[in-house]
């Protein structure tokens, strides 16, 4: 008989081939991936849904109501501190419990519309396979597994609903499948008549403003890049100079993607209070750098060798 | 590139060239390959046979799932006596953290904890990086993200 | 000029895989892989028995990096992990190594796994011969200035100063060559190796 050790480690490459298996093809993926990408811009439903990063866990409830291609949503949060954000098409409003500052980027991605409108870009860093049915709050849904072409990124899983192409959940697992982050759906109803009363806000939101930051179209002086070392498959989105606090220069926040995950790369001169070293929450990793008088952190739902590979682009 | 890389395989490089392979290696995993079937050269050549067909994609698989490990410092001081003091001082000061080995658990040890103020800082990063996503129902998650501090590589 | 040691070889790529850098590894792990094997095929029987044992070896290795201190080379650190890992295999599968694996003594003279001949299959022996036949082919049809060179440097270890001492030339010159050499045989190569073992896993 094997051992326990040996039986796991069979298992683990069993995974690996059943990993491999079931790819679609190119056209079928594009297609695939549209329509999750826009039934969100398409359904009404009412739901609670569970947002699960590393051992950190919240509920949050979403009224998304569409009237005449627009979306009218309301999310609020169910544990932890009250938050509440309204959302009419364009328009964002928001209230946090405490206060503090924050802003919407036109590209932000709420659960369950987690994909871009054109899959192109994420086919080129990803490949879509089959992985099975299942059922998810009640409702039928074909499962993908969308996995990386190289070692830059982690895998998903994505649980889409038969009928409407709507995510009804979505993980990001590590090569291992072990579950980093994960988003689903715990009660739903999707269509059908959706109580309006629900879009209402409860507490007092503030309509906020897209990013009041002007990106920058060059770098800063001190802020030299290697920008052809950035790491294969990432397109830069913007970049800003970000005030941060206790800071008496803004800091360079760059923000880079793949087509699913996202990276910010903040680069800053001066020597902020944090050593060089590493961190991780679920999928979520941070890397730090000190070159020479540039400071530079990566933050980001990719590997950690990925995010120094970002940050290396800094080295002066 | 890959002529760097074979003088690699034969310890002709210096450092820094060393360091410019292991990023391409990083980018091109076709690099691995190659270092692959000229040591597979090497081995048949030398008369040791050959080796089993895709051990190291299994391993790699396997690899990805470890955390990384972090040696303590102390190796890097000794061969690297130039460090300048500065350095060593900012070491010193946030301690030192090592992924430590206890028959088949590993477990990451902080010598010192971290200051609130470096705390700080990172919080400010994660906040900056989630807002950028345009999620505001996060607050909470990303003040318990850890940080190992690596020192200077 | 002092020849560089295999030890010095790998001591950059220790180096790099203990502050964190996996691809460091991975090159150590192709690098070693064929040794590891030759030195379970004589403890453990079975090709994916092997493969198994193997994969463990290089996991614990990676886990044990922090505590790799440079005393011995890398590869003695490494054999001692095998033969463990081998001896904890078969204990659990309540068998006894098949050659006893104590007397190891100074491994960097003594390598059991010399001293005994490779376990095979009559199938893997006929591809490995075919494979063993096809790089000497190559090697032979090289040019003589590539062949020499690859030959200096993978058969009698010498350093690329030596090399170009002996063939007269600049010491990137040698550095090409060697590089071509590889190039060549690795081409007639791949698609041989793409089968070995293939047919006993998946």
């Amino acid at each position: 008989m094997r051992s326990r050790g040996f039986f796991a480690l069979m298992l683990v490459w069993l995974a690996g081939t059943a990993m491999a298996a079931g790819r679609l093809p190119d056209q079928q993926a594009v297609r695939l991936l549209q329509r999750m990408a826009q039934a969100p811009k398409q359904v009404s439903f009412h739901g609670v849904y569970v947002q699960q990063y590393g051992d950190s866990l919240e509920t949050i409830r979403v009224c998304h109501v569409v009237e005449n291609g627009l979306v009218n949503e309301r999310r609020d949060s169910l544990d932890g501190p009250v938050r509440e954000m309204v959302r009419q098409g364009d328009k964002v409003s928001l209230f946090v419990q405490g206060g503090g500052a924050f802003e919407t980027q036109p590209d932000g991605r709420l659960f369950p519309a987690l994909l871009p409108d054109d899959p192109t870009f994420v086919l080129e860093n990803y490949t879509l396979h089959q992985a099975g049915r299942e059922r998810v709050a009640g409702h039928e849904v074909e499962v993908y597994d969308l996995l990386p072409r190289d070692t830059l990124r982690f895998p998903h899983r994505l649980w889409m609903h038969t009928g409407s192409g709507l995510l009804l959940k979505a993980s990001t697992t590590g090569y291992r499948r072990e579950l980093y982050d994960l988003f689903a759906f715990s009660q739903l109803q999707l269509g059908g008549q959706i109580d309006r009363g629900q879009l209402k806000p409860v507490n007092p939101v503030k309509p906020l403003n897209a990013s009041r930051l002007g990106g920058i179209d060059s770098l800063p002086a001190w802020g030299r890049q290697d920008s052809k070392a950035v790491p294969h498959g990432f397109k830069l989105v913007r970049q800003v100079l970000r005030p941060m606090v206790k800071r008496t220069r803004p800091v360079l926040h760059q923000v880079y993607s793949d087509g699913v995950v996202s990276v910010s790369v903040f680069a800053e001169e001066g020597r902020p209070n944090l050593p060089d070293g590493s961190g991780r929450q679920g999928a979520l990793n941070v890397h730090s750098r000190q070159w020479g008088s540039v400071h530079v952190t990566a933050v980001g739902e990719v590997p950690h060798e990925t995010l120094e590979l970002f940050v290396r682009t800094f080295k002066q | 590139m890959k002529e760097k890389l074979s003088a690699l395989m034969d310890g002709e490089l210096d450092p820094r060239e060393v360091e410019e392979v292991l990023v391409s290696l990083r980018q091109d995993r076709t690099l691995l390959q190659e270092w692959a079937s000229w040591q597979a050269g090497r081995d048949i050549l030398k008369g040791e046979g050959v080796a089993q067909a895709g051990f190291v994609e299994r391993f790699s698989r396997r690899l990805e799932a470890e955390p990384v490990v972090i040696a303590p410092r102390r190796i890097r001081v000794l061969r690297r006596l130039a460090v300048p003091v500065t350095v060593a001082a900012s070491v010193a000061f946030v301690g030192i953290a090592v992924w430590q080995y206890y028959g088949g658990s590993i477990e990451p040890v902080t010598a010192n904890q971290m200051a609130a103020e470096t705390e700080a800082v990172l919080h400010d990063y994660l906040a900056a990086h989630r807002q950028s996503e345009g999620n505001p129902f996060v607050e909470r998650g990303v003040q318990k993200a850890q940080f190992q501090v690596a020192g200077q590589r | 000029m002092e020849t560089r040691t295999q030890r010095d070889i790998d001591q950059e790529l220790v180096l790099r895989a203990q502050s964190g850098d996996k691809r460091a590894f991975e090159l150590l792990v192709v690098k070693y892989q064929r040794r590891v094997e030759r030195l379970l095929s004589r403890l453990v029987r079975d090709a994916s028995e092997i493969d198994d044992v193997a994969q463990e070896t290089f996991i614990r290795a990676y886990r044990a990096l922090p505590a790799f201190r440079g005393e011995s080379a890398f590869y003695t650190w490494l054999y001692r992990i095998a033969i463990n890992t081998a001896k904890n295999y078969l204990a659990t599968r309540g068998r006894r190594p098949q050659l006893a694996a104590e007397q190891q003594g100074d491994e960097e003279s003594v390598d059991i796994s010399e001293q005994m001949p490779d376990y095979h299959t009559p199938e893997t022996e006929l591809s490995n011969r075919q494979i063993v036949t096809t790089v000497n082919e190559v090697v032979e049809s090289l040019p003589d200035e590539l062949r020499v060179a690859i030959t200096l440097r993978e058969l009698e270890g010498l350093s690329y100063e030596d090399i170009a001492a002996i063939m007269n030339c600049p010491i990137g010159t040698v550095r090409s060559r060697i590089f071509r050499a590889r190039e060549a045989i690795a081409a007639r190569l791949r698609p041989l190796l793409d089968h070995v073992g293939t047919d006993k896993r998946w």
